[in-house]
């Protein structure tokens, strides 16, 4: 399955929903194209979670975000987690959703935080059988997002474009690129964009997500709590000339700005879209 | 009528037959009612960007929402004051050639003989003049099914008089039955009879005494729900020094439309909630008691809905 098998129309560039600047989204939706909402806010929701679903669902186009489905487990990915991220997507029917490419479990306890894959094969494998676990109960397409990485896990047999491009080889799954992810792995690791650019998998790009982070003792931290960074921009833009896209989701989650910044960003990769001929 | 079998019940059976025919009543009421306003069938229109004051306060609560409404907004603008007593006094303020739209300065004329509260929701002549004026808006809100069909009035009728019949019917009949055999112990079934028909037409009231249709509560909770984020800042921003102590002012005027003054109670500008929930008998924030049976039209009459 490659990206442009995804039998859905192109999104354009949207926001990863808060409920905190829900007001301010409702007075300006015109200036956002679509929303991307985190799928484990709604799998236990009360009435008014869902109430609030169903009032995004009537004003917005939506895609689904999970966390916490942890497709690199070797023990296999939790049928009961996974029965209700397949209820959310029943439910609100997007044209695609997405999860990250890591693990959040193991043996059972789940570690709260996004962990890194060991670049092997081994791991592959294990992704691709959850996955296939995944897509048996979900027809929804799934695709996948690479996340940052503190470390690197020891013993791994290849770098993160050809562990990315092979994974999604394996899996069938579309490509959520998270710029601002790759930026912060290829700073802090010292990999060369420039000679690699052309190994990331770009036949299967599905969506974006890009943010702005924060550095922290010499290494870059994805914090989602500032503006987006104009190394960020650029890497963005090159990808997009690149390949095309769906849809551009902007993540914000701490420091809230005023939301006129969150719309000035959304706007501004609208417009570098409409530039590459990737939106209308 | 000495042959029919219900009527020769002995009392305590005969009134449990009678309970059970008030409550199927009170049940094809409530149905009849219920099934009359289906405007639900349609999902609510999207919630506005830009919500309208005067519309959301219209739909909300009729015209005494939109009263409500205009005065605190006048309010805010320095051209009333609420003085003791919950009189409502114009301002040494005023307003600029222009400044002013066609019912906000209806609504300050209607103030200069320092009216109370309540005052304002009974002048008639207000009422008509406000009624008039928003008649295009109530045409809109009908066309989007959004206020309740006139349906809904026919039905109640229905269910009212029919019901009624029923209950009174079968106690006189009853009560004819006892008399020619000599018993004159009815005063327990005229009470029962007095209270059911009491209770049908309480309960036609409570199910069309708001103005909005299904759908139309539908779009208010969505509204509610999108937008109420911003009743929390607005209501944060009362009391504070400068311009944002005008905290309903412009764009977020709907929000007292939508609440009415409810929210207002332990801030400095409770005594709106005060003054207008001794003078309508409610705190304002919906339609309910507030406007008695005079909301259903958006407060065209005192009959109730749709007159």
């Amino acid at each position: 399955m490659v990206a442009s098998s995804i039998d859905a129309p192109a999104l354009g560039s949207g926001l990863g929903y808060r409920p905190q600047f829900r007001a301010d989204l409702f007075a300006r939706r015109d200036d956002v194209d679509f929303i991307e909402v985190i799928a484990d806010h709604y799998l236990e929701s009360s009435k008014e979670k869902l109430a609030e679903l169903e009032l995004l669902r009537a004003h917005f186009p939506l895609v689904a975000h999970g966390l916490d489905l942890s497709v690199g487990s070797a023990d296999g990915v939790d049928s009961c987690y996974l029965d209700k991220i397949a209820a959310l997507i029943e439910r609100i029917d997007p044209p695609w959703w997405s999860e990250h490419l890591c693990f959040t479990r193991a043996g059972g306890i789940s570690i709260g935080h996004l962990a890194s894959l060991p670049f092997t094969q081994e791991a592959i494998d294990v992704v691709a059988r959850n996955v296939e676990m995944v897509r048996r109960r979900i027809k929804t397409p799934l695709i996948l997002e690479n996340i940052t990485c503190v470390v690197r896990i020891p013993g791994g047999e290849m770098d993160e474009p050809e562990f990315l491009w092979r994974t999604l080889e394996a899996t069938g799954c579309g490509w959520l690129c998270d710029v601002a992810n790759m930026h912060v792995n290829v700073t802090n690791f010292g990999a060369d964009l420039e000679r690699d650019f052309e190994r990331w998998p770009w036949d299967r790009l599905v969506q974006i997500h890009y943010a702005g982070g924060r550095e922290r003792d010499g290494l870059l931290i994805d914090s989602h709590d500032a503006a987006t960074s104009d190394a960020v921009w650029r890497l963005y833009e090159r990808v997009i000339a690149r390949a095309p896209v769906k849809a551009v989701i902007l993540e914000r989650d701490e420091k809230m700005p005023p939301f006129g910044e969150l719309i000035d960003e959304v706007a501004r990769a609208r417009r570098m879209l409409v530039e590459n001929g990737r939106w209308r | 009528m000495q042959n029919i079998a219900i009527l020769n019940l002995p009392g305590p059976e005969f009134l449990n037959v009678f309970g059970l025919v008030v409550i199927l009543v009170l049940a094809a009421t409530y149905l009849c009612i219920r099934l009359a306003d289906r405007t639900d069938r349609r999902a609510p229109p999207p919630v506005p960007q830009s919500p309208d004051a005067m519309e959301v306060a219209f739909l909300q609560g009729g015209v005494n929402q939109v009263i409500r409404t205009l005065i605190y907004d006048l309010a805010q603008r320095g051209f009333v004051v609420l003085a003791a007593e919950d009189h409502v006094i114009p301002a040494d303020k005023q307003p600029e050639p222009g400044e002013l739209n066609a019912m906000e300065t209806r609504l300050l004329e209607a103030v200069q003989a320092k009216p109370k509260a309540h005052a304002l929701f009974e002048d008639r002549g207000l009422r008509r003049w406000l009624l008039e004026q928003l008649a295009p808006l109530r045409a809109k809100l009908a066309a989007e099914e959004l206020i309740k069909p006139k349906s809904v009035k026919v039905w109640r009728r229905r269910a009212q008089i029919g019901g009624t019949l029923i209950i009174v019917g079968l106690a006189l009949a009853k009560i004819y039955v006892e008399w020619t055999a000599g018993a004159v112990n009815v005063a327990y079934l005229v009470f029962l009879a007095a209270a059911s028909v009491a209770s049908l037409f309480a309960l036609a009231y409570v199910l069309t005494r708001t103005h909005a249709s299904r759908r139309g509560h539908a779009y208010l909770d969505a509204m509610r729900l999108a937008y109420g984020g911003r009743l929390k800042e607005a209501v944060g921003h009362i009391g504070s020094p400068g311009p944002e102590a005008r905290a309903f002012h412009g764009a977020a005027l709907f929000l007292i439309g939508l609440y009415g003054f409810a929210p207002l109670k332990g801030t400095t500008e409770a005594m709106f909630a005060e003054a207008f929930s001794r003078g309508s008998g409610s705190d304002g924030s919906d339609c309910g008691t507030s406007c008695g049976g005079s909301c259903g039209d958006g407060g065209a009459s005192d009959g109730g809905v749709l007159d």
